[in-house]
């Protein structure tokens, strides 16, 4: 309970156990019961069940349990920081547990990153195009390093706790299904729909997903900056537009609090929101200063968005909050997983 | 019996409520054929004033001397109608009452046999009545005093109430000291009151009050008498006998705790540190909790509902054991603030004003709740293993996981359930109340009249009635009080007058009477050699007279003859109206 | 030397006790040494606590606060390693004299003044005796007022009883069984109306209400409005023959909704006064200034006036009775519940009005459906559902409504499902529940019985009610066998809890006695004075005091009549705790505390 609370706030220990949030989800299904019993695994310390449990990730945050908690237990935030506890769990180099709880280490990681892409920047004598090269291929690397070294190790290991620490005997034909709607939910999180007064923010989340794809898709795989292809160039910036829209509208709805969910912001969550919208903020205007010809005379502005972009990939990426597209997705497959699992021992039951 | 008989029948329709079931015109018609009955009327509410002038009005005209009314049930109506007849001149004990609604409109849904059987019942009535005697009301005086037994919180707080205004009171108390168990309290809940200051100031206006003379390390052996003029002999702690006469009793004698060493799951009397509630109690009031070996307990587990809410021991719940071991917890926090609790509960029962705010403040304390099966499941303690790194643990299916766990303990409260004295038998016996089968005692009526009971002057209240806590003890003994303060005021109390009566030339002095009357109205004159009725003790119940082998013993107002033709009258009038 | 350690909440309420200026007055109190705050002192090291005791050379420590009893464990476990005595740790509770905002300052120096000597603040600030009127006003007709009005008249005292609506009997008369005995409510209560109504001692006010109190304790004068009936109590007869003729209809009050009734009426058929009443706010004539009819048909010349005007009166009692009830949660608040837009949701008080044989269908539970001018009722022509769900705590236990339990729904719940079976032998019933209160007399028993009855009562509270497939799906989950459940029904039972009146706040200023937070009027010691207020002369009983059910309702109404019985019998009573003056409990408790240091 002690340790929960360095991931996120609530009285949790206030709750009495009515059940309320649980049926109040739209989410909750026969077999699927959440948040109730992440509370109690939780108040009686049974880290083995939250560990080895995939509800976490089924939850979208609509906010409805928090709203209509009897005790004001706060069932919403605690999905939120069992989430967070989760990334870190999943994750083997346990930097993510580290950053989550100690805002200091995250941001001298921060710090060394932008030293080490300035004194690049030095070694390279900050000639544009040297370091704008250097700039491609890292991003191309630590695409691909990051995904082999840390993310799926990690998907492995969330399926090693999820699916057979857990004990979950499914058969084989549902692994095959599984796939199938992983590939759907990792792009559209269609779930999100099925929540109460949630179409809004899905559409937002959604184009938020693709701008942030697309604009990965652009500038790495093809070359934006570099591009003379006047296509690439204009998706470029409807996609980087995309992304520093929306971020904003986030931050300002963060800001006001107005919705439920955003009453308990983590300064993870700050700092993956404000990277996104730099990031699209940055590359749009290298792109802008490119066309305007003015990079050369303003080249520190690159030299940011590379900072911002590396920070991303080598800290965001790997440990944050960005992993959630990936867990989440994984999850409902494991989820359909323990479904199947569930009606095979019904049916040997019977 | 030669004389002529003048009977008024009066048929109510209740609005619609029987006038759509029965033919009430109908039935007034038809009664109004029958011998003796002068005159015979429907009315929409008899019950009304207008409905009541119109049986003066008939009764002066008519010159009546019996009436009945068929309308609804005679608990409701039997007193409206008796003061009518008084008010017109006439005994009120010349009335009869025939429950055509409860009886007839409300449960029936054919309209001519209801109408039938309205007419049967109303015939009965009729034929009844004209046997009916005039019975004169009787009054006696009130002894001013008042006997309370148990100088709890609900005793002292009686005996304040009526001392106060100036009245004699005898407190009598079976232990050496007052303040029952609330002594023995720390805080009280939800508001964590010191109980000490709450009961000291209360004692000493008890024994400061000229009017109240408490009596302690005494015990009542038996109560002669009645409502009014009481008596009995005492015989306090010093050895000398007292005899004390008073008009009323109120008995507050409370509860005792459940031994919990009957439960073979909990160990308690084999492993040490399984503690009772109240010995808890005695730990915070002393201010040192610490179990048998001397240590702070790291892990206190506290268990819920021991001996109540349970087939096997006590089926009822003990009221107040909830927020008791919620205040536990609260002060274990204060007490011994790195200390894990564990409370086991089955439900959480935080009724009272401020109760419930009190459960959600505790649950914010770290407090670890945990739900067992009360009915069917109960916990069990063992003694630990030395690697458990602690003394005890408790075994059980936590229902709100799902999950089998074991709870470490190095100290364990059990809240121990309340249940009825042991001497509860011999007062009820001593002051002749009835007891239910929990030996709690019975109140006249459990929800319109919760402190009276069915021997008029004797009252019961607080935790001896079933367990209670402070404040409904407390509003119970001014209940009590308020109702003595009433008679005193009037210094009369009126009494029935539908007695028992022994004709003695044919009483064979068998006794039989003597045995089998429940308000032990009934003695034995040895010199005459036949039976004698109290008459203010007796309550009419006509046991004496069902049973006597002569029928030397008669009920006023239940005499053979009434009770015989009213059955005559049931069954000719049906039987008659059918062949019709 | 005494110590004094004041534990403060700061709740954030501009109206808070100044603890500052409590602190610099209890620095003042002769005896009294260091004085705390809460936050100045080792709370979590007793050790050090000890030591602090020791070294200040402290034999007695007070705790003061609003409820300073909850650190009080800590400080005797201190006092004890320090070589006291435990009993030497001593509590000034604010709240316990209900010192409870910044207006009653004066009351909280008292209470720490008379402390901080070792005297109990109650025998201290123990108010003047003064002279007592004889008779006694109680407000509130229903169960609490009337057997507060019996007992005091049956002591032969003249009682005004004050009622707002047209007849006694209040929510109980609603009623269909009461739990656990499950007798028929009307049987037991319509006697006691009837005794009230006949008794000489008691003078009725229905459709009146309480204006104004002036004076003080033993004589106050009281400003009564009696609303205009329009129909003469004296001269009614009671036919009915005005109501049949009436063109005007409106939602029957006594019904809960479920039926109409016209617009001149009698509440229910036992009502006493058995007389009829106009209602001003459906009577067409009072609307629109013609009609008439009722007039025209009544058989007794000028028992009618449909130009009655609502008149004042004034009474001069000694004492007050406060009874003055609740009303039931607005189920139409939790949208989640869709009370107001399902009509098959219904209230557990509406269910108690089909239930019972003179309610709008006999007795029959139908469905709700609506008449041909679209109004929404119960009638006997619609159909009967087969399925219901009773769910508990509506608007109770929960931080988005009403905090507290209400105490009665549990119960009620439980005998509802009861009756629902016996009128439908085959329905399926469904609970849902937090935690089962079953706690007092035979209670706990009844609960095993309804369990035995086929009932299924299920743990978890339900969470939203959807329509689905025309029937009505209620979502919950069932804790005890981890399930989640979409139980369909055709009927939703919703066990409102209770709430204070709205008009309470103003009666409680009117009066000068306090309230709750949430609005229930304050007794003047949780423990020891359920019935009295700070007020002399003005007691409190039954609900309006805090949710009760029928017996402890009873036992509050006898017990406020004790005290009033106990001046009237006197001839005096005691003026009020909240007008003496902080010199005078001073003075007292000096007095007090010479005379015990005297003795020993």
């Amino acid at each position: 309970m002690k340790e929960m609370s360095q991931y996120g706030m609530g009285t949790w220990n206030a709750c009495f156990h009515c059940g309320n949030c649980t049926a109040v989800c739209s989410l909750t299904e026969e077999g699927i019961l959440f948040p109730r019993k992440e509370i109690r695994a939780l108040q009686m310390g049974l880290e083995d069940k939250l560990a080895t449990s995939v509800e976490p990730w089924l939850c979208y945050y609509c906010g409805d349990c928090t709203e209509t908690c009897p005790r004001d237990a706060n069932p919403g935030e605690l999905m939120m920081s069992v989430r967070r506890w989760l990334t870190a769990k999943y994750d083997w180099t346990g930097l993510a547990g580290l950053f989550y709880k100690s805002l200091s280490a995250l941001i001298i990681a921060f710090v060394l990153v932008a030293i080490g892409i300035v004194a690049m920047g030095f070694v390279k004598d900050f000639n544009s195009e040297a370091v704008m090269y250097f700039g491609h291929i890292l991003e191309f690397y630590l695409i691909l390093t990051v995904f082999t070294i840390i993310l799926i190790p990690n998907i492995l290991r969330m399926f090693y706790f999820t699916v057979i620490k857990a004990k979950v005997n499914a058969p084989f034909g549902s692994y095959i299904a599984a796939i199938g709607n992983l590939i759907t939910h990792m792009f559209t999180q269609v779930k999100t729909l099925k929540c109460d007064k949630q179409t809004v923010r899905w559409l937002e989340h959604f184009l938020l997903v693709m701008g942030y794809l697309g604009l990965l898709v652009i500038t790495v795989f093809l070359d934006w900056f570099g591009t003379e292809n006047q296509i690439i160039i204009y998706m470029g910036y409807i996609t980087g537009g995309l992304v520093f829209v929306f971020t904003f509208l986030l931050m300002i709805s963060r800001l006001s609090k107005a919705r439920e969910l955003n009453k308990y912001s983590q300064p993870t969550d700050w700092f993956f929101i404000i990277w996104l919208f730099l990031m699209g903020f940055t590359a749009f205007l290298v792109r802008l200063f490119i066309d305007i010809d003015l990079l050369n005379d303003h080249f520190w502005i690159y030299m940011v968005h590379l900072i911002v972009v590396s920070q991303w990939g080598m800290l965001l990426v790997p440990f944050g909050k960005w992993t959630h597209f990936l867990y989440r997705s994984f999850a409902v497959s494991f989820a359909n997983l323990k479904k199947a699992a569930l009606i095979k021992k019904l049916a040997t039951a019977a | 019996m030669e004389e002529e008989k003048r009977i008024g029948v009066y048929v109510c329709w209740c609005g619609t409520n029987i006038a759509k079931m029965v033919d009430v015109v109908d039935v007034a018609k038809e009664i109004g054929k029958l011998p003796n009955v002068v005159i015979a009327k429907d009315y929409k509410y008899m019950c009304s004033d207008p409905g009541q002038e119109l049986i003066i009005k008939d009764i002066k005209e008519h010159n009546l001397d019996r009436v009945v009314v068929s309308a609804c049930s005679p608990r409701i109506h039997e007193l409206t109608f008796r003061k009518a007849l008084q008010n017109a001149g006439l005994n009120p004990y010349m009335f009869e009452m025939a429950n055509i609604r409860e009886q007839v409109s409300w449960v029936h849904t054919d309209r001519g046999e209801a109408t039938r059987k309205a007419k049967s019942l109303v015939a009965a009535a009729v034929n009844r009545i004209t046997w009916h005697e005039s019975l004169d009301k009787r009054t006696v005086d009130i002894n001013p005093a008042t006997m309370i037994i148990g100088g709890g919180i609900a005793g002292i707080s009686a005996a304040l109430e009526i001392g106060n205004s100036g009245r004699k009171i005898f407190l009598i108390e079976k232990e050496n000291k007052l303040g029952g168990h609330l002594a023995g309290v720390d805080l009280t809940f939800p508001y964590m009151y010191s109980a000490d200051q709450i009961l000291k100031p209360l004692i000493k206006q008890v024994t400061n009050n000229p009017n109240i003379e408490v009596f302690l390390n005494t015990q009542i052996d038996e109560v002669f008498g009645y409502v009014g003029n009481f008596e009995t002999k005492i015989t306090p702690g010093d050895g000398k006998e007292v005899e004390l006469k008073f008009g009323n009793v109120i008995v507050a004698s409370g509860l005792k705790p459940y031994d919990p060493g009957g439960i073979e799951n909990y160990g308690y009397g084999k492993l040490p540190n399984v503690i009772t509630s109240l010995e808890f109690e005695q730990m915070l009031k002393k201010g040192k909790i610490v179990t048998k070996e001397g240590a702070e307990p790291k892990n206190v587990a506290i268990i819920h509902c021991v001996g109540s809410r349970n087939k096997d021991y006590h089926e009822y719940c003990s009221r107040i054991c909830c927020m008791t071991a919620l205040k536990f917890s609260n002060q274990l926090r204060s007490a011994l603030p790195d200390t894990n609790i564990f409370e086991c509960y089955a439900d959480i029962r935080s009724f009272g004003k401020g109760c419930e705010e009190f459960y959600a403040q505790t649950s914010r304390k770290d407090i670890m709740f945990l739900m067992f099966d009360q009915k069917n499941d109960l916990p069990r303690i063992r003694k630990a293993e030395t690697m458990d790194e602690c003394d005890m643990l408790i075994e059980f299916n936590e229902l709100l996981s799902g999950e089998d766990i074991e709870v470490p303990a190095d100290m364990v409260v059990l809240m121990v359930a309340l249940e009825a004295q042991e001497n509860a038998r011999d007062i009820a016996h001593a002051v002749g109340v009835s007891m239910c089968g929990n030996e709690f005692y019975i109140e006249r009526h459990p929800k319109l009249d919760p402190v009276a009971t069915t021997t008029d002057g004797v009252y019961v209240v607080g935790g001896c009635q079933s367990p209670k806590d402070i404040p409904d003890s407390i509003s119970q003994a001014r209940a009590a009080a308020a109702r003595i303060l009433a008679t005193i005021n009037i210094g009369q109390v009126e009494v029935e007058v539908t007695t028992a009566v022994v004709n003695e030339d044919i009483c064979c002095g068998c006794q039989t009477c003597v045995n089998v009357c429940p308000y032990t109205a009934i003695s034995f004159d040895e010199e005459k050699g036949v039976s004698v009725v109290n008459e203010v003790l007796c309550k009419g119940c006509g046991t004496c007279g069902s049973t006597c082998p002569t029928g030397a013993i008669r009920s006023r107002h239940f005499t053979d003859k009434q009770i015989l033709s009213q059955i005559e009258g049931l069954m000719s009038t049906s039987i008659e109206l059918q062949e019709v | 030397m005494t110590g004094i350690i004041f534990t403060k909440v700061d709740n954030g309420y501009s109206g808070a006790l100044d603890y500052n200026e409590l602190f610099f007055y209890a620095k003042g109190i002769p005896g009294v040494g260091p004085v705390w705050y809460s936050t100045d002192v080792p709370l979590y090291d007793k050790q050090a606590m000890a030591d602090l005791i020791k070294e200040q050379q402290l034999k007695r420590i007070v705790v003061a606060g609003d409820t300073p009893g909850m650190v009080k464990p800590f400080l005797t476990g201190a006092m004890v390693i320090a070589g006291n005595n435990p009993e030497d740790v001593v509590l000034a509770s604010f709240r316990e004299y209900g010192a409870t905002d910044n207006t009653k300052i004066d009351r909280a120096k008292g209470i720490l003044f008379c402390i901080a000597l070792g005297v109990t603040f109650a025998e201290a600030a123990l108010p003047e005796e003064t002279d007592v009127q004889p008779d006694t006003l109680v407000i509130g007709g229903g169960i609490a007022g009337i057997q507060a009005s019996l007992e005091i008249a049956n002591g032969n005292q003249k009682v005004y009883l004050v009622e707002r609506t047209g007849t006694l009997g209040g929510h109980m008369a609603m009623f269909d069984k009461t739990f656990p005995t499950l007798d028929c409510a009307a049987c037991i209560l319509t006697p006691k109306m009837v005794e009230v109504g006949q008794h000489p001692n008691i003078e009725i006010l229905t459709y009146s209400e309480v204006k104004g109190v002036t004076g003080e304790p033993g004589n106050y004068k009281v400003k009564i409005l009696n609303k205009a009936r329009r129909v003469d109590l004296a001269t009614c007869i009671g036919c009915g023959i005005c109501t049949e003729k009436c063109p005007a209809k409106a939602p029957s009050e006594f019904d809960n909704g479920t039926t109409l009734r016209k617009a001149i009426y009698i509440p229910f058929p036992q009502a006493v006064p058995n007389k009829y009443l106009i209602d001003a706010d459906s009577c067409t004539y009072v609307l629109k200034g013609k009609c008439g009819v009722c007039v025209k048909v009544c058989p007794v010349e000028g028992c009618i006036d449909l130009d009655a005007k609502d008149q004042e009166m004034e009474i001069t009692v000694g004492n007050i009775i406060v009874a003055t009830g609740f009303k039931p949660f607005d189920a139409g608040k939790i949208e989640r519940f869709g009370y107001g837009k399902y009509p098959q949701v219904i209230t557990s008080l509406e269910l108690e009005r089909l239930i019972n044989a003179a309610g709008p269908t006999e007795g029959n539970i139908h469905f709700r459906s609506q008449d041909k001018k679209g109004n929404w009722i119960f009638s006997v022509e619609s159909g009967m559902p087969k399925s219901f769900a009773i769910i508990h705590c509506v608007g109770s236990r929960d931080e988005n409504y009403n905090k507290y339990c209400s105490r009665v729904c549990c119960m009620y719940s439980l005998k509802l499902a009861h009756l629902i079976k016996e009128k439908l032998e085959d329905a399926d019933v469904f609970e849902y529940y937090i935690d089962m209160r079953a706690f007092g007399k035979g209670y706990e028993e009844f609960y095993e019985r309804i369990e035995n009855e086929g009932i299924h009562i299920v743990r978890g509270r339900t969470a939203k009610i959807e329509e689905r497939n025309g029937r009505l799906m209620v979502r919950s989950e069932d804790i005890l066998n981890d399930q989640l459940i979409e139980q369909e029904v055709d009927m939703v039972v919703l066990s409102i809890g209770l709430e204070p009146r709205e008009d309470a706040a103003e009666l409680a200023e009117m009066l000068g006695i306090s309230t709750e937070e949430e609005g229930w009027f304050t007794e003047a010691n949780y423990n020891t004075d359920p019935v009295n207020t700070f007020v002399g002369g003005i007691t409190i009983a039954g609900v309006c005091q805090g949710p009760k059910d029928i017996p402890d309702a009873v036992a509050q109404g006898s017990a406020a009549a004790a005290r009033v019985l106990q001046s009237i019998v006197k001839g005096k009573i005691k003026k009020s705790i909240k007008d003496m003056p902080l010199e005078k409990i001073e003075e007292k408790a000096k007095q007090f505390s010479n005379s015990m240091e005297g003795k020993s």
